[in-house]
């Protein structure tokens, strides 16, 4: 007798991805009777898919869902887990501003749960049809999203520009899986097998540059600053964290797809031609990002451009060098930057302003306000500290962990421009806290105090300063799990 | 006369790049959208040549979803594309510069 | 004799019939010019609107509504093909898509998407 098709391990495994697209289905629709509770119908549903994925970080095996196009393993998630906390993240700040504008509509939480659960989909595949419509999945709610704002000019324009860039990028990655299924004749990246070599590196190529579009890497950066500018802040912390985690996740499982050097597709990403070209594309995405950030007065650029040179810093853990792709580090990285990043970007929703519809970010208005509201002043520190790789944080440790994993694969000559890079970022990071505390002035200031935003800011700098102390007190509660989780889902790659 | 793999490969070749020069080079936002279109049915026709030369149906599989993707697409697209006209009166991507600083 | 040659004698009709009918029009009917002749065409209507006026955008919403909906049915043939391999399994799954359809349906209709004026 064949086995069954469905069974109950299959069930439990499959129950977190299936929440988050009814939650999405469920929640559009209560917008349609005009609901006012959105946001927490969104979080019920992303508490309830975040308790049913817990179990999952502990799994012995990969689970194969759907005829083997999903894999619910270690991996996909602890990644998930990740995007559930952003997804929770966005869903906390979101009311307050929505509110302010009189727009607290369901189904702009609806179009965050169908957002997460194609990045959740993304990062749990090796299946090039799958890998197509998570990624669309992922990113048509997202150019919804960015034009959310309808009175503010620069949100249609971003939404615009983020569609035609990223639909842009859709197809470049489409074009290269089609590639690769020619040379290889089989659409799941995990088995397939020779093929012709012309073919698959072209293939291989074009995909790989549909994720650097993606994850505004250098040359493909030039989307993200006007984007995250643009959009609404909520939804640009939003992008900023989920999609990073989503395409490096999905990149990880990509580098070290089973087979080795028999697999084309994770032979070409791992070998020679990409050694020449990955090294160059972390530099310089790295550097132009902090560089363009050192100029900005808008504090949502100066994030925007933090961003990208942080997807230089985890590129570097896509390079094997001589040993394999840095699984481990990456994920704390993305952990810790999910914490920062969104801290930053909440208490810029808790100080921005509107004039004429349009939200006013510059930096040059937090004047003093570290000594009016010590609270936010502190907060801002640590993320900026902790943004800028400055202990004990846990942007400190990520940094630590990143570079010396680097070292030990030979990379050394990368990790020095990284920490050049690092050293050159201070500058910007520490400008905004300089205007904090040094700068005063009479106009006084309006502060968003939703309780939302403040504790969502508080979150975000206990976890940050708790697993920074890592290397020091290891034996903090909670510190020890969160590194078993990282090790145990990097293991559970082939 | 028998048509190759070849042959719908430069095709489909032929058309992703008209797409993709189409994307960087005009400026009127209907013939951009169009021209995704183009780079996605170029991928499409890559994918069923692949299909019939190689026997496997998972080709054809995928042609059918991005049909549907490009879809879904193209009505939010368009969605944007109207939402701006409706407020600036033109569909010319150089007159949308507000993000410019 | 070649199988081919009845479809030629068919091609050299369909040219010489078309061209005889319009000659034959063009030498015994009546000429005469009127302003009704030189407007657009709509249906024998006369004109309402200048033929380049904007479209109300109520078009628009229906058609890209149409579309999706319409382009959502390319699933129904393959899977009406193998319906009976497929099983329980497939009739479960191909209702569960109908039925996030038709919640789309519902939103659209909820929100007043449908309605002309």
């Amino acid at each position: 007798m064949n086995p069954p098709l469905v069974t109950g391990d299959m069930l439990r495994a499959a129950i977190p991805f299936i929440l988050l697209a009814a939650g999405g289905t469920v929640v559009s629709l209560a917008g349609a009777w005009r609901s006012k509770r959105g946001a927490l119908f969104a979080a019920l549903f992303l508490v309830l898919a975040f308790w049913k994925l817990f179990p999952l970080l502990d799994l012995e095996k990969g689970i194969e869902l759907w005829d083997g196009a999903v894999v619910a393993d270690r991996m996909s998630a602890f990644l998930g887990g990740m995007l559930l906390l952003s997804g929770l993240f966005a869903l906390i700040v979101s009311p307050p501003v929505l509110r302010r504008e009189g727009r607290n509509r369901a189904e702009y939480y609806g179009l965050i749960l169908f957002s997460l659960s194609g990045m959740v989909l993304f990062v749990s595949t090796t299946n090039l049809l799958v890998l197509f419509l998570a990624l669309e999945l992922m990113s048509i709610p997202l150019y919804v999203l960015s034009g959310y704002n309808r009175g503010d000019d620069r949100s249609g324009e971003a939404a615009l520009k983020y569609f035609l860039l990223g639909s842009f990028s859709s197809a470049i990655l489409l074009y290269g899986a089609a590639l690769l299924f020619g040379a290889t004749g089989t659409i799941n990246m995990a088995a397939m097998t020779g093929g012709d070599p012309l073919l698959a590196t072209a293939g291989a190529f074009l995909v790989l540059t549909g994720f650097l579009f993606k994850m505004a890497a250098v040359p493909f950066h030039m989307w993200a600053p006007d984007v995250y500018d643009g959009a609404p802040t909520p939804i640009t912390s939003f992008m900023a964290t989920s999609v990073k985690i989503a395409t490096f996740g999905a990149l990880l499982r990509i580098f070290s797809l089973a087979g080795g050097a028999a697999n084309p597709f994770a032979h070409i990403l791992t070998g020679e031609n990409a050694a020449k070209i990955l090294p160059w594309l972390a530099v310089m995405t790295m550097t132009l990002g902090n560089v363009c950030a050192l100029t900005q007065t808008n504090i949502k650029r100066m994030l925007a451009y933090s961003s990208i040179a942080h997807a230089g810093y985890l590129l570097l853990g896509l390079i094997p060098g001589s040993g394999a792709v840095d699984a481990k580090g990456i994920l704390y990285y993305l952990f810790a930057y999910l914490l920062m990043t969104t801290g930053a970007f909440t208490v810029v929703i808790a100080l921005s302003t509107r004039d004429k519809g349009r939200e006013v970010t510059g930096v040059e208005r937090y004047a003093g306000i570290g000594f009016r509201r010590p609270f936010l002043g502190i907060a801002m520190a640590v993320f900026l500290f902790s943004l800028a790789g400055i202990p004990p944080t846990a942007g400190f440790f990520g940094k630590y962990l990143l570079f010396s994993g680097a070292v030990h694969r030979g990379l050394t000559p990368l990790v020095v421009v990284a920490v050049l890079n690092s050293a050159l970022s201070v500058y910007y990071y520490l400008r905004p806290v300089v205007v904090f505390y040094m700068r005063d002035t009479d106009t006084p200031v309006r502060v968003d105090d939703a309780l939302s935003l403040r504790v969502a800011s508080l979150a975000a700098v206990v976890l940050l300063i708790w697993f920074g102390c890592l290397p020091n007190i290891g034996s903090l509660p909670g510190v020890p799990a969160l590194l078993h989780w990282v090790g145990s889902a990097a293991a559970a790659l082939p | 006369m028998i048509i190759g793999t070849e042959n719908y490969l430069a095709v489909s070749l032929l058309l992703f790049v008209i797409g993709a020069v189409g994307v960087l080079a005009r400026r009127n936002l209907l013939v951009v959208l169009m021209s995704v279109e183009l780079m996605l049915n170029g991928a499409n026709l890559a994918f069923a040549a692949f299909a019939r030369a190689r026997g496997v149906l998972a080709g054809d599989v995928i042609v059918f979803f991005v049909i549907a993707v490009a879809a879904a697409e193209a009505a939010v697209g368009l969605a944007i594309v109207v939402a701006l006209f409706r407020k600036r009166g033109t569909v010319n991507l150089d007159r949308f510069t507000s993000l410019h600083q | 004799m070649n199988p081919y040659i009845p479809l030629l004698a068919v091609v050299a009709v369909a040219f010489i019939l078309p061209v005889v009918l319009l000659a034959m029009s063009s030498m015994l009917g009546p000429k005469r010019d009127e302003a009704a002749k030189g407007d657009p065409y709509e249906c024998g209507v006369p004109q309402l609107t200048p033929p380049r006026d904007h479209f109300p955008v109520k078009y628009y919403l229906v058609a890209v509504l149409f579309l999706l909906f319409d382009v959502e049915a390319v699933f129904l043939y393959p899977w009406a093909v193998v319906y009976r391999r497929l099983g329980i399994l497939g009739l479960v799954e191909m209702a569960v898509f109908l039925t996030v359809l038709f919640l789309g349906l519902v939103y659209v209709w909820k929100r007043g998407a449908l309605e002309w004026d």
